[in-house]
């Protein structure tokens, strides 16, 4: 059988996260650095997605784009239940598949489903696993990982031999840098080349497993740490003239529990003590990389913008129209937010009673 | 665990162990004592020692006579050098800090006014800066100074530092034998890359040789010259540093940028980014494999142990931050990280007084550079604690609340506004200039931590202040623009000062003129602040050019770039007659000549305040105990208002 390299799915919202794109160039290189051809195959479990075979370019199924980064092949489990990842069933799933086509390696990002679900594939199969991996190579037929202990202070590298599968998990951070979006030509042409397994996934009663998922609680948004929040409201010197530091601070919140935000602040904001230095973002402060920043009366001292860099939507909102921080925006609205917080946050209220 | 695991983890360095990643890099001091380590000097190495920092550099030490570009620089090729050189070593080694002795030779970045000696090139030529035709060296001149450059060596090693740090940076004769915007030789020391290099290898050589295998040695490398016209580039500097480490000889590798054609660099202002040569450590670390150092404007752990976590660097080197604050590295280790007084890159204390031949200070702390007399522990408990009324919470009366309520004073500080800070507050409006809010942000965060009755928005009265029935009153009520500065028939709001337009009481019209008759932020900062509004600026300046005062803060050149950039013009050498309307009536000071400068809609004086001293002279008589500091005394600049402040302070 030809050798395969096998990758996660990793998926936000139903769609698939960027992260697996790193996971897919990941796999190229190490392609790359063993000499037979190695064909890379996508596992997708818990994705409910629309018929593959869906030409409609509109719904075109997700899947598709990973044949244009170099993904040959899909394994699509159907039938998984897509809201709560549950262990057990997952490996138990995926055990059979594995036993059977023996990857070369299985990559997938270190995220708390992937903490649980690498080791608990190796113990089942008796394989090799490496966790929270920051570099992977091949070198000589001996594939080599890199990876931080005593607490990041040093690096690791071990050495695993090449007779069973290796299971890997990256750092996730070390995976974003490529920034390679989906070769859409290529998409076009190999779209009809990528191959689609669908797998029926068995149902098992919940007696069959040992664990069971009661809830999951999900950290409030509003206290996650700003280096890992998706949606981040920073607040600045600004904030709070009007209508006083107490009552703004409470106004931001609730409109942090609106939008699902983690709050941030510039460094006057932490010195006026509304905000611990946990939450300051900024070159004395912490580096952030949300999907959307809402900059609210930081007029964008280059001390801060240092921090943001790295965002992908910014929105600023400044009385000043000259504020440095609009030439970060991609959107900007010039306005004292202390008046426009509660127009915002009555708005969002409005939106969310209408569903 | 630490907050900054990496920043207070050791590092071997050679055969050293630096016990932390801060190090105390090489800076002129200007407090040597007959070219020899003196008193004042062990003072200020040490408050850095006991503050926790894991390196000092010390400042340049010269190699040989030829070299004697600042009227204090400290001989090293002398024997005589060697019990200062141990006194100073023996203190610091009462700590864990460890200490590398600089060596350098200036080269043709020099003149000869203090040596009354011919100055020593590669090629001739002449610096921007000391503008004097250098003589190109010899074959015999480059043996002699290799030789004293290894002699120096030997008593560096028997005055008892821990290791040499050789100057290869932005003044340095072995930089100007490598870069090819200086080497014009054509003997086997100039002409090709290798032939560049053969000098610094030689010296290398020659001193490893002296000091032995076991003896830690480094360089301080110029890691890209940024010369407009070519000169060694940050990729020449990869493949310098790639030869030093080949040769083996060397334990590190430090590194600054800049030479003299473009020194803003070299001492980056509040104008310059935090932490802006970092790519440049990042490049030199990715092509060796010894450690190195990251520099320039790192004032902050948090920031330092970023750059440690990045990558970027071994090492991290802070001056004018422990120049600032020498307790940073204890503060940040003990989870004080919140009282760093953070360096604001206003380089008035520190550059502008040392590139003078002062000796050097801080604007924040009057402590900088006189540690002997007002550095840690100096500071005593007062023998009868006094109920003190202080009137005015600029940089003056905070510091002055602040020291005094270190003493066990009972202090009352009132202040007319809503917000502590006074003028310094307004500063930091002008363009760029926020950092220098910094002031204020320490001395009130440390006055807010003490036993300080603060009343703020209240307009203090004799009356009010007598009625406290204090034992000592301090007035620091500041200053206010001179009214009318200038003779002649106008009104507001066509003729208005600074504050107010910095602080928005004026718009000013879409034409301005800003007369500046004090050449330093002031008007170059509310020039920039008009045009970033839009505004068509003109200057008129009785100097040469506008930002007079700004050239030993290393602000001059990026201030006149944006200014340029911002379309503000200017008009110099003219002095203000008089103002009728908004006509201004000028005199060229050369020329004679009269000018009529019209047709503006605001026209801006700044043209020095008055002080505000009504209270003072109120509660003069009273026989009570007085004091007035700061504005209010003498209008000056911050530096001053905050020596003034400590000085009462303690007198109290």
């Amino acid at each position: 059988m030809k050798n395969t390299i096998w990758i996660w799915i990793h998926q936000r919202d139903g769609l698939i996260d960027d992260i697996t794109f790193g996971l897919v160039q990941e796999a190229r290189e190490l392609a790359a650095d063993m000499a037979d051809t190695v064909s890379i195959v996508a596992i997708a479990m818990g994705i409910d997605l629309n018929d593959p075979l869906d030409d409609d370019q509109e719904n075109a199924n997700p899947l598709n784009l990973l044949g244009g980064c170099g993904v040959d092949r899909v394994i699509q489990f159907k039938g998984s239940s897509a809201s709560t990842y549950h262990g057990e069933s997952v490996a138990r799933a995926l055990s059979g598949v594995m036993e059977k086509e023996r990857p070369l390696f299985f990559l997938m990002a270190h995220d708390a489903d992937t903490a649980d679900l690498a080791p608990r594939l190796a113990a089942m199969l008796q394989l090799q696993v490496v966790t929270r991996a920051v570099d992977l190579s091949v070198n000589d037929q001996i594939p080599t990982a890199v990876r931080p202990i005593a607490n990041g202070h040093l690096f690791e590298t071990r050495t695993y031999n090449c007779r069973t599968s290796l299971i890997v998990t990256l750092l996730p951070n070390v995976l974003v840098s490529s920034g390679r979006e989906p070769d859409q030509e290529r998409y076009r042409d190999e779209k009809n080349n990528i191959v689609i397994h669908q797998i029926d996934l068995q149902q098992n009663e919940e007696q069959d497993f040992k664990t069971r998922i009661i809830s999951t609680i999900e950290a409030e948004p509003e206290n996650l740490d700003i280096t890992e929040a998706d949606i981040i409201l920073a607040i600045g010197r600004g904030v709070g003239k009007q209508a006083g530091n107490e009552t703004a601070l409470d106004s931001v919140y609730e409109l942090a529990r609106l939008l699902g935000a983690s709050v941030a602040g510039t460094r006057p904001v932490i010195d006026r003590g509304d905000l611990p230095f946990e939450r300051q973002i900024g070159q004395t402060g912490k580096t952030v990389t949300p999907r959307l920043i809402i900059n609210c009366g930081i007029s964008g001292a280059n001390e801060y913008t240092a921090g943001i860099e790295k965002s992908k939507q910014v929105i600023a909102i400044n009385t000043d129209a000259r504020a440095r921080i609009f030439r970060f925006a991609s959107l900007g609205i010039v306005g004292d937010f202390d008046l426009i917080l509660p127009l915002l946050i009555k708005r969002l209220i409005q939106l969310k009673d209408i569903g | 665990m630490s907050e900054y695991p990496y920043l207070f983890s050791p590092l071997k360095i050679g055969s050293t162990i630096i016990p932390n990643r801060i190090n105390f890099a090489a800076h002129l001091t200007n407090l040597s004592e007959n070219h020899q380590i003196s008193d004042a000097h062990i003072h200020y190495y040490m408050e850095r020692a006991n503050g926790g920092c894991g390196l000092i550099t010390t400042e340049e030490l010269t190699v040989h006579p030829s070299d004697l570009a600042y009227a204090k620089l400290v001989d090293a090729f002398v024997p005589e050098v060697i019990p200062g050189f141990l006194k100073l070593t023996r203190a610091i080694h009462g700590t864990d800090t460890k200490i590398f002795a600089q060596l350098n030779h200036n080269g043709m970045q020099a003149d000869g006014k203090i040596s009354r000696l011919p100055v020593w090139g590669p090629s001739p030529g002449k610096d921007p800066l000391f503008r004097e035709m250098a003589k190109a060296m010899e074959i015999e001149d480059i043996r002699e100074c290799i030789a004293y450059f290894a002699k120096s060596a030997r008593y560096v090693v028997e005055g008892g530092f821990d290791g040499i740090e050789l100057q290869l940076g932005h003044s340095s004769l072995i930089r100007q034998f490598l870069s090819p915007a200086s080497n014009f030789r054509e003997d086997e020391y100039g002409g090709s890359f290798d032939n560049r290099l053969r000098f610094c290898l030689e010296v290398i050589a020659a001193v490893r040789k002296t000091i032995g295998n076991e003896f830690t040695l480094g360089v301080r490398l110029n890691a890209d010259e940024m010369h407009p016209k070519g000169g060694l580039t940050h990729r020449d500097a990869k493949k310098v540093a790639k030869c030093l480490d080949d040769a083996g000889l060397i334990d590190f590798i430090n590194i600054s940028l800049g030479t003299f054609h473009n020194l803003f660099l070299v001492e980056g202002s509040m104008h310059t980014p935090l932490a802006y040569t970092t790519p440049l450590s990042a490049g030199i670390r990715s092509v060796v494999n010894l450690p190195v150092y990251a520099t320039n404007r790192i004032n902050d752990p948090h920031l330092a142990e970023k750059i440690l976590e990045n990558g970027q660097g071994d090492m991290v080197n802070m001056v004018r931050a422990l120049i600032a604050d020498p307790d940073l590295p204890n503060k940040a280790r003990y989870g004080k990280s919140e009282d760093i007084r953070h360096c604001i890159a206003c380089n008035q204390g520190c550059i502008g007084r040392m590139g003078m031949g002062y000796t050097i200070g801080c604007m924040q702390t009057p402590c900088a550079g006189n540690e002997q007399t007002l550095g840690k522990g100096t500071l005593s408990l007062c023998d009868v604690p006094k109920k003190v009324v202080i009137i005015g919470a600029g940089p003056a009366g905070l510091e002055a609340a602040r020291v005094a309520a270190l003493r066990k004073h009972q202090v009352i500080l009132f202040d007319k506004n809503d917000a502590v800070g006074g003028q310094n507050l307004i500063a930091a409006k002008a363009a760029g200039r926020q950092e220098i809010q910094g002031v204020t942000r320490w001395l009130s965060s440390q006055v807010n931590k003490l036993d300080i009755d603060v009343r703020l928005g209240c307009r203090a009265d004799a009356e009010m202040i007598l009625r406290e029935n204090p034992d000592a009153i301090v007035v620091a009520t500041g200053s206010t623009p001179k009214n009318n500065p200038f003779p002649g028939q106008y009104q507001f709001p066509q003729v208005v000062n600074s504050i107010q337009i910095l602080t928005g009481q004026v718009m000013a019209g879409p034409a301005v003129l800003v007369i500046d008759l004090n050449g330093h932020h002031h008007g170059t900062g509310t020039a920039e602040f008009l045009a970033n509004q839009g505004r068509k600026v003109h200057m008129l300046v009785p100097s040469l050019f506008p930002g007079s005062a700004l050239g030993p803060l290393q602000d001059l050149f990026l201030t006149s770039q944006r200014l340029a950039r911002k379309g503000v013009t200017c008009t110099p050498d003219i002095a203000v007659l008089e103002i009728q309307g908004t006509l201004v009536k000028g005199l060229n000071v050369y020329s004679n000549e009269m000018i009529d400068f019209e047709g503006y809609d605001t026209i801006v004086c700044i043209a020095g305040n008055m002080a505000d001293d009504r209270l003072y002279f109120e509660l003069k008589d009273t026989g009570k105990e007085i004091y007035r500091i700061g504005d209010c005394l003498a209008p000056r600049l911050t530096d001053s208002a905050i020596t003034d402040g400590h000085r009462i302070g303690r007198r109290l």
